[in-house]
């Protein structure tokens, strides 16, 4: 239905059979500002309707041809037009006719010979409603287009929907994909990842209560609040308690509420921490099967409470989905409700089979249901595949004999990966002055402890190795890295190491002193190389 | 030391040592080479079978021309491998050193 003018004049148009009343009350009309045009059948009547676009029409019931009754019903039902305003004039004044042209969406009734201030008045009361009605339609568009502008927002707040192969240090077989599909135009569901630190992704997917501009509002804040946890280096429970405190502070008595389930895949150290406020368990797939990662406290945005995080092993490779409530909850097309238990199975048999989620559990989800899921609410998921890096592990005691043949045993296995000499050459160089730092200052003259080197392999990128002594340690604040002057005993194996690598620390962790460095390799020299 | 070979002229010692040179080796060589300096006025140390050097190597190597020229008397790095003058280069060192390259740079020193 096309739209009518959005002036304030009223167009009304008179549709009776008797050429003298039509001209009368035409007169009568235009003398109150009405615009009006006229007819003389139900067949003209609909011609006119088209080209006049009446707000208001004034419809005799006993016509030629086709009556008034006939024409209600093809606005109604044809042209589907429920606005505008039909009043019945008609000498017929049985209950039964009056109820025919109300049930058939006439407006109002006026009985032949009519009062010409009924009539007026009639109008008049038709009028202020048309006038109203403009006045909320006009007032819905607004708020309308407001709600796209959110949506539009809200969108540009959440990252690609695409498969995107993770290319942030520490992290380098590792794929995201996303799935977005709000129920209305803004939706309270909320997907993100970014890395936090080198070697850990931080992946949330929250859910806020309700639909409309009001959860994306608070979606927003929660979005927000999560890329703070990044900038400030915050913990997963720092970063609940943050965002629960804003909550509880915005929503105050009202009931909105926030399930969140942020997870840190720390492919460094080889950890899965987890906090699922409220959330719909998150799926952890690996060769030995599927976990899922339970609620581990309330919903957030209710009370202050603490969030404690969960750590778990992170398998070597395997993925996880991360999702919300629409994708369970939902009428199957041949009957019954597809429930969590329904949904539970089928994700774990699709995550079990290795499937590129969440396309292949929306195709499982098709052919169960025989058709696209009648969801309800908004549906988002987050799938992520990862394959953590070769690493291997070596020690021996710090002595130079034994350490030297532990560095020629770690080069000798990275001989299987790297065909290029000069890499290997320089990697066993600064393995070896790592190493030899060890034996040669670590621990007390007669006292050798251990010394550990942990290689890890980013096939066709780098190769990352830390040797860690539980010496007392020494403070390398203020060493500087200039090349040592023949005269000089030390500091020439530091100097080298430098030299040679693309990153180099010196740290102090659970009670070990690590030196850790990262030598990137070019593709070519690499045996295999993905 | 089984990998240490010694040639010896009127003025000169030939020392040829074959391996690496790291941390597990060098207190080895030091004493081997407190002997060997004593009656030599011309030191020139094969390095052309020395596959790997660290830093503990190198502060050998300096620590021994250091020591000879301080008596007044010579000291030269001969053939040493490109991995071992990378590793040279890599210190600053490189020029630090004697370095011959050829037979007939060898020849006139071992006269």
């Amino acid at each position: 239905m096309s739209k009518r003018y959005e002036t304030d004049s009223i167009r009304v148009l008179v549709v009776d059979d008797q050429e003298a009343l039509r001209e009368a009350l035409r007169e009568m009309l235009e003398d109150f500002a009405y615009e009006v045009d006229t007819a003389e059948d139900g067949e003209q009547a609909i011609v006119r309707y088209n080209e006049f676009r009446p707000n208001i029409i004034l419809l005799d019931m006993n016509m030629p041809r086709m009556d008034g009754l006939a024409v209600i019903k093809y606005l109604r039902e044809v042209e589907e037009d429920s606005d505008v305003l039909i009043t019945m004039l008609t000498s017929d004044r049985s209950p039964q006719n009056k109820l025919q042209a109300f049930g058939a969406g006439a407006n109002d009734f006026l009985y032949k010979p009519f009062d010409r201030a009924e009539l007026l008045a009639r109008v008049g009361v038709g009028a202020r409603q048309v006038r109203l009605n403009r006045r909320l339609r006009q007032a819905f568009e607004t708020i309308d287009d407001e709600l796209v502008m959110v949506a539009e927002l809200q969108g540009r707040l959440l990252p690609g929907v695409e498969l995107v192969p993770v290319s942030w240090p520490g992290m380098s077989d590792v794929r995201l994909k996303s799935l977005y599909h709000p129920s209305g135009r803004a939706s309270g569901d909320y997907f993100d990842f970014f890395p936090v630190g080198e070697g850990v992704l931080r992946v949330v997917v929250a859910d806020v209560s309700g639909h409309g501009a009001r959860a994306a509002f608070l979606m927003g804040i929660v979005r927000t609040l999560f890329r703070v946890s990044q900038s400030h280096y915050m913990g997963l429970a720092d970063a609940f308690q943050l965002i629960n405190t804003h909550l509880c502070g915005i929503i105050g008595e009202e009931d909105d509420f926030a399930t969140v389930l942020a997870v840190d895949l720390d492919f460094g150290h080889g950890e899965l921490r987890y906090i699922n406020a409220g959330h719909c368990p998150g799926m952890l797939s690996s060769d030995s099967g599927v976990d899922d990662l339970l609620p581990t406290g309330t919903v957030l945005g209710f009370f202050e409470a603490p969030y404690q995080e969960r750590r778990l092993k992170l398998p070597p490779r395997g993925g996880l989905f991360m999702y919300t409530d629409g994708f369970y909850d939902w009428q199957r097309s041949g009957g019954g409700l597809f429930d969590y238990d329904s949904f539970r199975e089928l994700a774990a048999r699709v995550v079990a089979e290795h499937g590129e989620l969440p396309d292949s559990l929306m195709d499982s989800m098709c052919a169960e249901n025989g058709g696209a899921p009648a969801f309800r609410d908004d549906v988002t998921a987050l799938w992520i595949a990862f394959a953590s890096p070769l690493e291997s592990s070596y020690h021996c005691l710090a002595e130079a004999v034994a350490a030297r043949a532990m560095v020629r045993g770690a080069v000798g296995d990275l001989a299987g990966l790297i065909a290029d000499k000069d890499v290997l050459y320089d990697l066993d160089l600064a393995m070896t002055e790592a190493v030899v730092n060890v034996v040669e200052h670590a621990y007390p003259e007669g006292q050798p402890g251990d010394v550990e080197v942990r290689v890890r392999v980013d096939v066709g990128r780098s190769v990352s190795v830390e040797v860690a002594d539980g010496g007392p340690g020494f403070d390398p604040t203020g060493r500087d890295l200039c090349p040592p002057g023949p005269r000089e005993e030390s500091g020439r194996g530091v100097y080298i190491l430098s030299q040679l690598v693309d990153a180099l620390d010196v740290i102090r962790r659970d009670g070990k002193n690590v030196v850790s460095f990262i030598k990137n390799i070019e593709k070519g020299a690499w045996i295999i190389c993905e | 030391m089984d990998n240490l070979r010694i040639e010896r002229t009127r003025n000169a010692v030939l020392a040829e040592y074959r391996g690496e040179m790291t941390l597990d080796v060098t207190g080895e060589l030091k004493v081997a080479f407190d002997a060997i300096l004593a009656d030599a006025e011309c030191l020139i140390l094969d390095l052309s079978g020395v596959s790997f050097i660290d830093s503990s190597g190198i502060g050998f190597l300096v620590s021994l021309a250091s020591r000879v020229e301080n008596e007044a008397k010579s000291f030269y790095l001969y053939r040493p491998g490109a991995q071992v003058v990378r590793t040279l280069e890599l210190v600053q060192l490189k020029k630090y050193f004697k370095i011959i390259g050829t037979e007939e740079e060898l020849a006139p020193l071992m006269l």
